[in-house]
């Protein structure tokens, strides 16, 4: 390493900065050191700060007015994000990591990227797939071959966040408890696909935009909330069909797959679940006569999103990727999510 | 045991030979009695292809003296109701693609609570672009899941893209259920089932009918994971083996029964 590690300010410190993102940092120590963390909860931001070896702060300005702090990631919860970046950006940070979603409607969205091309501080969203190794080996081989999808499916099946929470770290703050929803409200079903999208599918919808032609005439043509909590989402784009589901449960077993299909090749991406380290997904990619596997690599999405913003530290805004990507993605997120709400809420539940 | 006769119809060459196939590997059960093009005759046991009109060929079986009548990979048919309104003095058996399969009968009798209990069930295949149409196949979908226990009660078609199918529904118990099928080169005629229950997941493989390498099942809970036991015979003879024990104890096995409900859950999709 050429340079000293950048200093990095964190804001909001619940179970994703205490299971991702610190323990991530603690495996690029030559790239990265920890110096200033912010929550609204000053225990928190003591407890946690203490953990890293940085000094609390009890407000983001604080935390921006340390001049140690030269990157920052957003870690508070999504109503928060937009503000949050655009403070980091005026206060001329390097660079900002916003976890996912990096904002919560399309004005908000624009407004960063208008702060981001003012400042030009430039602004990576924490989607850790986009920057998995494995993802991106296969699909360069996919687009290199010529294959066109023409149906993508995705289930994510996922037992209780803390099993994989409390194995990356010793978490602090344990979530609480949900109650069991109610399905026959029209409203809980709509807000329950709406959050599945945001929340969940978010993750893959930007890869799952990559491999469509386009995204402006998206039909959904399917969407049902499940019990006790997921999403069933089926669409069209250009012709090409896209169907997800999501479900949280209470058996043991993750899964998170994306399968990508066309008329001569299979792409099949494996991820592992959020929070651990356990490397990246493996992809494998089929064709007639023989599979070629992508994977597992040694390092995982989280740590592709910290090695992109050292990248993005060290050369400047001309190396990071044009914030109307990130709009783009954000844009089809909530496109997909309001649309399969609408449709979840007016479902039949018989 | 006296090994019962049977006559294969050989009109569809494909079908006629998964037949023979299927007949050798039961040398006890039984016998060949001849190949015909005509039906009945004396065999006690006739293989109908179950290409086009094969309800048709299956009363003619039925009405020339036929015990039992095995189907093979009986196409969607709408007038297969009739067979049901008006039964023909025979037992019949379906030997389908993964409905026969013997994997998902055992899962269905071992995982049958967890399957009560299911939330969601979704069934993914690929088919070759030279294979069936995605309507049959999503028809062969519906025939496994229902034959797994659950009762499909609804289905909408609700994607019909040049290379995808997606159907929609619900089950009587109100579980999702989600049939999709897409056209790939790279199909290996198996079927992927998924049961998502609220503290259980089920995840079933099934391979083509024609070969003995055994489907999985696998039922996960939060403190383990249950597989049934692999079975190494092909959905064919599960199914030949379901008539000689339902010739022998007389009772039918409902097939029948349950492919006219499938024909007209599929019939009440829609259209495109
Ligand atoms: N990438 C992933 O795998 C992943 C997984 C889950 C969540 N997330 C995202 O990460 C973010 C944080 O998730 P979490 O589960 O840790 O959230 P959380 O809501 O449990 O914790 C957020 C923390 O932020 C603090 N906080 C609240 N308001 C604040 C404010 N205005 N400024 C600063 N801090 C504030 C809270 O006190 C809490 O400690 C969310 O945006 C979420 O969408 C990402």
């Amino acid at each position: 390493m050429t340079r000293e590690p950048f200093g990095v300010g964190i804001v909001g410190a619940g179970p994703v900065v205490q299971a991702i993102h610190l323990p991530t940092l603690a495996r690029l120590s030559e790239r990265f050191v920890v110096r200033n963390i912010m929550d609204v909860n000053p225990d928190v931001a003591a407890a946690v700060a203490g953990r890293a070896g940085a000094r609390p702060s009890s407000s983001i300005d604080e935390l921006l007015a340390d001049e140690r702090v030269e990157v920052v990631a957003i870690c508070s919860p999504s109503a928060f994000h937009a503000p949050q970046v655009i403070a980091a950006m005026r206060a001329g940070k390097r660079a900002v990591l916003c976890e996912k979603p990096f904002a919560t409607d399309r004005e908000q969205a624009e407004l960063i990227a208008a702060a981001s091309r003012e400042t030009g501080v430039p602004v990576i969203v924490g989607a850790m797939h986009t920057v998995d190794p494995a993802w991106l080996a296969a699909i360069a081989e996919w687009e290199a071959l010529g294959h066109e999808a023409h149906t993508i499916r995705s289930r994510v099946v996922l037992p209780p966040n803390a099993r994989f929470e409390t194995s990356a770290t010793e978490v602090l703050t344990p979530r609480p408890a949900s109650g069991l929803p109610d399905l026959d409200d029209p409203a809980v079903r709509a807000q329950m696909v709406f959050g599945g999208v945001l929340g969940l599918a978010v993750h893959d919808l930007p890869l799952i935009r990559r491999l469509l032609p386009a995204v402006d005439d998206i039909e959904v043509v399917s969407a049902s909330a499940l019990s006790p909590w997921g999403y069933e989402i089926g669409f069209t784009a250009h012709g090409r069909l896209v169907h997800a589901i999501g479900a949280l449960t209470e058996q043991w077993r993750p899964t998170w797959e994306l399968e990508v299909v066309s008329d001569e090749a299979r792409m099949l991406l494996e991820f592992p679940p959020s929070y651990v380290h356990a490397g990246s997904a493996t992809a494998t990619i089929t064709t007639d006569a023989r599979a070629v596997r992508f994977g597992p690599y040694p390092h995982n999405g989280y740590e592709g999103e910290w090695l992109t913003l050292h990248a993005i530290a060290s050369a400047g805004s001309a190396a990071a990727p044009p914030v109307d990507g990130l709009i783009d993605d954000l844009d089809f997120v909530l496109e997909v999510a309001s649309a399969a709400s609408e449709t979840a809420r007016q479902e039949a539940t018989r | 045991m006296t090994a019962r006769t049977v006559l294969v119809e050989t009109a569809d060459p494909r079908r006629a030979a998964v037949a023979a196939a299927t007949l050798a590997s039961l040398p006890l059960s039984y016998t060949d009695g001849g190949s015909s093009t005509d039906a009945g005759r004396d065999a006690e046991v006739v293989v109908v292809a179950g290409s086009e009109g094969w309800v048709d060929r299956v009363r003619a079986a039925g009405t020339a003296g036929a015990r039992g009548v095995i189907v093979t990979d009986p196409l969607p048919a709408t007038d297969a109701g009739a067979l049901v309104a008006h039964r023909p003095a025979c037992t019949v058996v379906l030997a389908e693609t993964w409905a026969s399969s013997p994997a998902l009968r055992s899962a269905g009798e071992q995982f049958a609570a967890p399957i009560a209990r299911t939330r969601l069930v979704d069934a993914r295949t690929l088919e070759p672009r030279t294979g069936r149409e995605l309507r049959a196949v999503l028809f062969a979908e519906l025939r496994a899941v229902q034959s797994l226990g659950v009762e499909v009660a609804s289905l909408a078609i609700v994607a019909e893209t040049a290379s995808s199918i997606l159907g929609v529904g619900r089950s009587t118990t109100g579980a999702r259920i989600v049939l999709s099928a897409a056209h790939s080169d790279t199909a290996d005629g198996s079927l992927d089932l998924l049961l998502v229950a609220p503290d259980e997941t089920i995840r079933i493989e099934l391979p083509d009918s024609t070969t003995a390498r055994p489907g999985r099942a696998v039922l996960t809970s939060a403190g383990a994971a249950v597989e049934v036991p692999t079975i190494w015979q092909t959905a064919h003879r599960a199914a030949w083996l379901t008539l000689s024990d339902a010739l022998v104890s007389g009772a039918d096995p409902g097939h029948l029964e349950a492919f006219a409900a499938a024909t007209a859950v599929l019939a009440g999709a829609g259209a495109s």
